[in-house]
């Protein structure tokens, strides 16, 4: 049990992570990193923005006063001076907003009452924070019954007539009081006729005023911003989220807001009052954390930190063991050292390896079983024996490939008997192209494999284990699949140590490898896990799980196909704009919680001059169904087979559609049923004499 | 969609039990052990080894844990409750928590609580879990050579009484009733001499776990007052019972009933030399086990170790369990 207790990739939330930790495994992204984004400094307001597991949280709490005293352990008080910054942080939430929803008094009042309770409770915090500071250096308030003497005249009534705060606690367990009595008041709203709860300030009074107050009363605190990091504002109202965004707008210095939440967490732009918008650029800035790691290479060195960071944290990892001396190490080299921790395999050999003992070929016995269906009745077997190659499994798919795309061209012109020569044409080259000495990159062959590797692979594997897993092997591939998703790749890296210590072994120290195995089941796991996680998020969450099977099953046809036409396809091109309303909102919410990730601008039509949208499916979505990483090919829907695939209501059109999709794709194609014309004969002669083309266009 | 084999399926259930619910007591290299006494074939069909892996992902295993939260259901839900209510009923239906506790103290003082079998088995093993959870006094509980004293008269001539006359109820606990033997061996040797010297005590039978067979057999033939358990095993929970849970929905796997049954029945019968006890004591065909051990009615494929048999789970015989010192 402890081996697993160690696992260092547990923790994947930084709400489960202490102050230390949120230190300990922080890592900054190369050139423009998080300080420079964040610039907790600067006193324009931000909106933090990103998905689930883009790291929104542990980025917000990095910068609380909580991880700075961490950070500056021996002089706190010093270290925050000179950070420049204060940073209080609370969860939009931890209030229980929801309680003065429905509260059984009319709007204005129930607003002012969670006003009111929400300065209370800011205060409270922000007093607290104090609080700690003054424990580590008491004389940084100059005179603290001034202090508090200033403190008590934020309040619309005199307070402290008798002079008994004079100290903060004491202030700050009068507000805790205030506090108290007003959710007394709300929580037995309900029983009550009438709520007993007076407001003894403005809007901002103590929120601002007590900053203000600090930056008067502190030498030290002159020149400090005061950061207020609010985090989950998608918990919170349509009408609380105004009243926060009233507060950025009505900021007053020393204070500034970060605040965090997710892209479809922002109900409104609007303020209170005459209820205007705060606009970007103006009021606010705005951060995209899901656009930070869009550029691969940025991705790729935060994430090899991040493990590394992981692995040192569980001693799995010394600084010492590292190439070279631990942080000033190349990231190639960080990346190097990783690189040989995860098992990697030659394909091409598990595959032959695989199928030397199988007793049937499982390529071809299904596309035999498809050519069985073709009218007329056709030779299969002596197709079938022309097409095989043996243990070589991906030589038999670039066959049929090759074979049925003729055959899908030619459709309306071959006789049955004539798929024979064509097959017999098929075979012959690809035995010149795999005898020759040289590689002719000239050859129909080696352009096929050049472009359709990722499908052949991916179709052999499926035939001989039933799943592509082991084609996602490596530290290459994991940094692929979950780029953009800092979240996922300790997901992944979870599972993984936890089948490996199920292998009875200690995953990540003494360079022992993650298995082939290990890695598969972390795979599946955690791209299970995520699509299980996905189609729960929101309340299109269902409707965004069918349509991404759907898309997601058109697009499995196309890559395992006889003949794809797209290759590695695991991204999909459509107007926006022809979109139904329905089908809008779902890929609008399939993007927001980034089931679908677009990929680069949309491009504009050249004769239509419509803008063109490109989505790829999710990375760690593609082990699920067996789709490529590569990224190559994008499948481009007309505007009602994208409405089938995404609308849920439409499952006739969507099955019509992916029957007519999966014949286009796959054996039997139509034959001739009459006589072969002259001229068609013709051309055969011609074709077959000539450079083995075909007449085909890849 | 891309799927694992069977196999590896399986495997995994088993891997994600372990870690999370058997204590990670079962490594990948065990059950490959383990899945060496059965023979495999490439077809999963006649697949032996794919079959008991099959078995081993549908255990039920109760760690520490469990056990201890059962014991405290042990407590709370037939002893403690029962007689809360009977106290009420006495004093008129009183709401009176004072008057309540007084009662409930002097009861539970006249309550002794035993194991079930000699002191080296499940029952007595429970027993100190039992009064740690509850926050029972030591001296509630006894041995069964506690309950009755032999006395010369002044003849000479041994007496047989019970030792402590003020003693209102006795209660057994056991971990598991199957077949209901053990329970109706007691009653013929210990319960009916307790009857026979006072008709008012109260003896009474416990067990986290129970077949329904056995709890109807126990109450049926033997002199307990009380009889129950904290979950009762019924037919489903029977391995190839015609409706057993465990084989629901095999249809849509390619694996058969009665092809486990067959190879199962064939090695049980190899382990324990005996047709009867070839899926467990008794025709058990149980498929639990606890973190203290396995019972007996358990199928004998999972925890014998007759010759070169490599047991997943070892249970700790009876007869034979000098040899795990």
């Amino acid at each position: 049990m402890e081996l697993l207790q160690q696992n260092p990739f547990t923790t994947i939330k930084a709400n489960d992570l202490d102050d230390s930790e949120i230190n300990q495994q922080w890592v900054d992204i190369k050139g423009t990193g998080f300080l420079d984004l964040f610039c907790p400094t600067n006193m324009m307001p931000q909106y933090i923005l990103g998905g689930k597991g883009s790291g929104k949280t542990h980025l917000i709490r990095y910068f609380s006063y909580k991880s700075q005293m961490d950070r500056h352990k021996e002089s706190p008080l010093n270290g925050i001076v000179e950070d420049g910054y204060f940073g209080i942080y609370f969860l939009a939430s931890g209030l229980n907003g929801s309680r003065f929803e429905h509260l059984p008094i009319e709007r204005g009042a129930r607003n002012a009452i969670f006003e009111y309770s929400f300065e209370l409770w800011f205060a409270g915090i922000t007093l607290e924070a104090i609080l700690e500071l003054k424990a580590v250096d008491s004389s940084f308030i100059r005179d603290e019954k001034l202090f508090c003497t200033d403190l008590c005249k934020l309040f619309n009534k005199d307070v402290n007539s008798d002079g008994e705060f004079y100290t903060i606690e004491k202030v700050k367990e009068y507000i805790v009081k205030l506090s108290n009595s007003v959710d007394l008041e709300v929580n037995n709203a309900f029983f009550k006729d009438k709520l007993d709860i007076q407001i003894l300030t403005n809007r901002g009074q103590l929120i601002f005023g007590i900053p203000q107050l600090l930056n008067k009363h502190s030498n030290e605190f002159k020149d400090v911003t005061f950061l207020y990091l609010i985090d989950e504002l998608e918990n919170i109202s349509e009408e609380q989220q105004k009243y926060i965004n009233t507060l950025v707008r009505e900021k007053q210095l020393p204070t500034s807001f970060r605040v965090g939440a997710r892209r479809h967490g922002i109900k409104t732009w609007k303020t209170l009052g005459a209820g205007e918008s705060n606009r970007e650029g103006h009021e606010f800035a705005k951060i995209n954390l899901d656009s930070v790691f869009i550029d691969d290479k940025k991705y790729e060195e935060f994430a090899v930190d991040l493990i590394i960071n992981r692995l040192i944290g569980a001693n799995l990892l010394h600084k010492d063991l590292l190439p070279n001396d631990g942080t000033k190490q190349s990231n190639e080299a960080r990346k190097l050292y990783l690189s040989e921790l995860f098992e990697e395999v030659d394909i091409p050999k598990l595959i032959t390896d695989a199928n030397k003992n199988k007793k049937n070929d499982p390529i071809l016995k299904s596309f035999k079983s498809r050519l069985e269906k073709a009218t007329p009745k056709i030779n299969t077997e002596e197709i079938i024996s022309e097409l095989s190659f043996g243990s070589d499994l991906v030589s038999e798919k670039v066959a049929i490939n090759i074979f049925c795309q003729h055959w899908s061209k030619n459709q309306a012109n071959l006789k049955a008997d004539e798929l024979i020569e064509i097959a017999k044409i098929t075979r012959s080259s690809i035995q010149e192209y795999l005898s020759a000495d040289i590689v002719d990159k000239d050859s129909l062959v080696y352009k096929k494999l050049d472009k359709y590797i990722n499908n052949y692979i991916a179709s052999a594997l499926r035939g001989i284990s039933q799943n592509n897993l082991d084609q996602y092997h490596g530290l290459n591939n994991l940094l692929i699949i979950t780029k953009g998703f800092p979240r996922h790749i300790l997901t992944v890296l979870r599972h993984a140590y936890r089948a490996e210590v199920f292998q009875g072994k200690t995953p990540f120290a003494n360079n022992e490898k993650i298995t082939l195995k290990s890695q598969k089941l972390a795979l599946k796991q955690s791209s299970d896990w995520f699509h299980e996680d996905c189609i729960s998020e929101g309340k299109l969450g269902t409707e965004v799980g069918i349509a991404l099977d759907r898309l997601c099953e058109i697009l499995r046809i196309e890559m395992y196909s006889d003949k794809p036409v797209e290759c590695s396809a695991s991204g999909f091109t459509i107007d926006k704009n022809q979109l139904s309303h329905n089908s809008k909102a779902i890929l609008e919410w399939a993007e927001l919680i980034r089931v679908i990730v677009p990929s680069g601008q949309p491009r504009q039509e050249k004769n239509s001059q419509r803008l063109i949208a490109k989505y790829q499916v999710n990375g760690l979505l593609c082990p699920r169904w067996g789709l490529s990483l590569a990224r190559r090919g994008a499948l481009s829907f007309s505007p009602e087979d994208i409405d089938a695939i995404l609308d849920a209501s439409k499952e006739e059109q969507y099955t019509e559609f992916k029957n007519k999709f999966q014949a286009s794709r796959n054996a039997p194609f139509k034959l001739k049923t009459e006589d072969k014309t002259p001229r068609q004969e013709e051309k055969i002669k011609k074709d077959d004499a000539g450079n083995f083309q075909m007449g085909l266009d890849i | 969609m891309n799927k694992l084999d069977l196999r590896e399926e399986l495997l995994l259930k088993i891997m994600k039990l372990s870690q999370n619910i058997w204590e990670n007591r079962i490594k990948e290299q065990n059950v490959e052990k383990w899945l060496k006494n059965f023979n495999s074939d490439e077809t999963i069909e006649q697949c032996e080894s794919t079959h008991a892996l099959f078995l081993l992902s549908n255990f039920m295993f109760f760690g520490v844990r469990e056990v201890r939260e059962l014991l405290k259901s042990v407590y709370r839900d037939k002893v403690k409750n029962p007689l809360i209510q009977n106290i009420r009923k006495r004093l008129g239906d009183t709401k009176n928590h004072e008057d309540i506790a007084t009662v409930f103290k002097s009861e539970i003082e006249s309550t002794r609580f035993l194991g079930m079998g000699n002191p080296s088995e499940s029952g007595n093993h429970l027993l100190y879990f039992y009064r740690q959870e509850n926050d029972l006094p030591k001296k509630l509980f006894i041995h069964t050579h506690e309950i009755l004293s032999f006395n010369r008269d002044n003849k000479d001539i041994p007496q047989l009484k019970l030792r402590n006359e003020n003693i209102k109820r006795y209660i057994f606990i056991d971990d598991v009733c199957g077949s209901g033997t053990q329970a109706a061996d007691y009653s013929e040797e210990l319960v009916e001499e307790i009857k026979k010297l006072d008709p008012e005590v109260e003896v009474i039978y416990l067990t986290l776990f129970s077949t329904s067979h056995g709890l109807k057999h126990v109450r049926e033939n033997t002199l307990f007052d009380v009889v129950d358990c904290i979950f009762e095993l019924d037919e489903t929970f029977k391995c190839f019972s015609d409706n057993s849970r465990y084989f629901k929905g095999i249809d849509k796997l390619p694996l058969s009933k009665e092809f486990t049954e067959q190879f199962c029945r064939t090695y049980g019968k190899y382990l324990t030399l005996s047709e009867e006890d070839s899926l467990g004591y008794k025709d058990g065909q149980m498929l639990l086990g606890f973190a203290h051990n396995v019972p007996d009615n358990t199928l004998p494929i999972i925890w014998n170790e007759w010759q070169d048999w490599q047991p997943i789970l070892k249970r700790y015989s009876k007869l034979s369990s000098g040899l795990y010192i």
